[in-house]
């Protein structure tokens, strides 16, 4: 193969497991021997599982804590004078701090807590299919998920001052709302986008979902099996070439023919003239000949032992 | 074998293995059957080997990727969080921490520090010859006379209002413990929070023990005396804390900050939940045995009560903290 077509035109760099990975992915080695790679979250998409978090823990916990308030109002309006009347009335005496301690609780240690139960998953990384890991890989205990949340406090720093939004608040409340620009910042450079939590505990975020098998291509065109028998029965396509073939049938039904044409020329061409085929062949059918032949064609004895 | 004969067999497990994912999810693993994790190993194991001959085996990248992809996510499911687990905690609590927190240096700078800038404001604001006007200076005059008010004819409280304020203490004053020890990462930003407390508990302090400020100074003493070993020793660990960590990739001793970060991160978290232990006791002691006016309980009482939380932290901190040579016979058994 000569050095033109080991440029691997539209070859993906993130496929190449032993060269250089993107900064989106990271490789990471099993105790069995097997590299392979978890995709990182972005900032972004990491800010919807957060958003979705302080929903269900501080806005969730205040609407618990004002029915619960209300519900034991309402009973002991009519309870009152009663045994039942007297427990509530306990009750209210230390509800109070209840609530705050409460507070206090689902303040601090909400996210530690559920990424320990739940193996590094919030309810709000639940939806969004996000999890918590070691920067090894490996699954996270309990101190990096609580260093990691209350370092979060840092992350959502610095606040925007009171006097930029509203002039009388601004004693009162000397800066108050968060812009998470420390948080973005940090994720922008650390490589694996790590927060300044993530950086104090070692971990980082991943996707976690589940995709479904991809199929391989088919082929409507019956001159591609055609084709593709007359193809030297000792065609064995390197490693590269398989890779720039599969990709090149993956996307070609999103290009015009005329583009498909112009990007299979090169490698279809010399192909052609190597296997001593006629040259006019069409090019695109020549490149799904061969994928044909190299994925999907059972003739050879491998096929046959099993 | 080709690739679509390949795929077409070990589609199948593949989808199982994703289910079983989906099955595991988020729940312990104790709740899983024995049968399904042994499948789910099995499938694991299959799916690593095939991963592993994917490139020998002419897989199209797609199908790698999502081999990659399987791989990973039964990876989360096979090696799991850890419990938090009774025995260890034990350990944690009552033979590690300690001895962390005696042989700790930044604990100790951070107590020189702030003991030393708290009894220097609490003489400046006392003695107001050698700086007047001092604790104006620095408090407020406003502040200064609202507290002077508050604690003037101070009279004990309600119960609920008691257990109101036990709430708030913690929420509030383990709140700022676990505020500077994050703020410490940030070493100037953390040392303006521990300096800017001390003085201001200081001169608080030197201002209420002033001969002339007689009624509010008898409460305020009244008031302060139970509470204050437990919470001004809190003060001084998380800040201890989170000077280790803020101090670890600043001064990395050779070894790649980040590495040096999250080594001493992990040994100054107990550290910081000593403290938000130590806030919460305090929050006890401040609700409901604080407040109590003197007829009830009288100073001397709540100096007991003083005297014996001190006891317990120097037992906790000296006694089970003391390096103890019978460490080495273990280490060496």
């Amino acid at each position: 193969m000569n050095a033109e077509l080991r440029q691997k035109p539209i070859a993906n760099a993130m496929r190449d497991a032993d060269e250089t990975v993107t900064d989106t992915m990271l490789l990471v080695e099993t105790p069995e021997k097997i590299s392979f790679q978890y995709q990182l979250v972005g900032p972004f998409r990491r800010f919807v599982a957060y958003g979705l978090d302080l929903i269900f823990s501080m806005v969730g916990y205040t609407i618990i804590v004002a029915m619960v308030a209300f519900a034991l109002a309402y009973l002991e309006s009519f309870t009152r004078g009663t045994f039942i009347g007297s427990v509530i009335g306990a009750i209210g005496e230390i509800g109070g701090a209840i609530m705050l301690i409460g507070y206090f609780l689902v303040y601090w240690f909400y996210g530690a807590l559920m990424e320990t139960w739940y193996n590094g998953q919030t309810f709000g990384k639940m939806i969004t299919k996000h999890r918590v890991l070691s920067q090894n890989g490996h699954a996270i205990d309990g101190v990096q998920a609580l260093l990691r949340n209350f370092f979060r406090l840092l992350d959502v720093f610095p606040f925007i001052p009171i006097p930029l939004v509203s002039l009388t608040a601004a004693n009162e409340f000397p800066g108050i709302i968060p812009t998470g620009l420390f948080g973005l910042v940090t994720m922008s450079l650390s490589g694996k986008f790590q927060r300044l939590g993530d950086l104090v505990a070692g971990t980082i975020v991943v996707v976690d979902e589940r995709k479904w098998i991809p199929e391989l291509a088919t082929f409507t065109d019956p001159r591609v099996e055609q084709l593709s028998e007359e193809l030297p029965s000792d065609f064995s396509p390197s490693q590269s070439m398989l890779r720039t073939l599969a990709d090149y049938v993956d996307r070609r039904r999103y290009l015009s023919p005329e583009t498909n044409q112009d990007m299979a020329k090169g490698l279809a061409s010399r192909m052609l003239q190597k296997f001593g085929l006629p040259p006019d062949t069409d090019y695109d059918l020549m490149l799904c000949a061969m994928y044909y032949n190299a994925f999907m064609q059972y003739q050879n004895q491998e096929g046959a032992n099993k | 074998m080709k690739a679509s004969k390949l795929i077409e067999l070990r589609q199948p497990s593949w989808s199982r293995l994703e289910t079983l994912c989906d099955e595991f999810g988020s729940r312990s693993s104790n709740k899983v059957p024995a049968k399904r994790v042994n499948e789910f190993a099995a499938l694991y194991r299959n799916a690593c080997a095939d991963l592993a001959l994917a490139e020998s085996s002419h897989l199209p990248p797609n199908t790698i990727e999502y081999l990659h992809q399987l791989v990973a996510r039964a990876h989360n499911q096979l090696y799991r969080s850890q419990k938090f687990d009774r025995h260890v905690w034990y350990e944690k609590i009552f033979v590690d921490t300690p001895k962390l927190i005696f042989n700790d240096p930044y604990v100790h700078i951070a107590a020189v520090i702030f003991w030393g800038l708290f009894l220097l404001a609490g003489w400046l604001s006392w003695d107001n010859t050698a700086w007047p006007g001092f604790a104006e200076q620095v408090v407020g005059e406003t502040q200064l006379e609202s507290m002077e008010e508050m604690f003037t004819g101070f009279n004990g409280r309600s119960f609920s209002q008691n257990s109101f304020m036990f709430g708030f203490y913690i929420f509030n004053n383990a709140g700022i413990g676990l505020k500077c020890f994050v703020m410490m990462l940030f070493v100037p930003a953390g040392m303006v929070t521990l300096c800017h407390n001390a003085i201001v508990l200081g001169t608080s302090f030197g201002y209420m023990f002033r001969p002339d400020v007689a009624e509010a100074g008898a409460n305020f003493k009244n008031f302060v005396t139970a509470h204050g070993p437990f919470e001004l020793t809190a003060i001084v660990l998380s800040a201890g804390a989170g000077l280790k960590i803020g101090l670890s990739w600043l001064v990395a001793r050779g070894v790649n900050r980040l590495d040096a970060l999250i080594q001493n991160a992990r040994e100054a978290l107990p550290i910081a939940m000593c403290a938000v232990a130590l806030f919460c006791m305090a929050a006890l002691i401040e609700g409901f045995v604080s407040p109590t006016s003197d007829k009830i309980l009288p100073w001397w009482a709540k100096g007991m009560v003083a005297t014996a939380s001190s006891v317990m932290l120097m037992f906790y901190l000296i006694v089970l903290g003391y390096p103890r040579t019978d460490d080495e016979d273990d280490d060496a058994a």
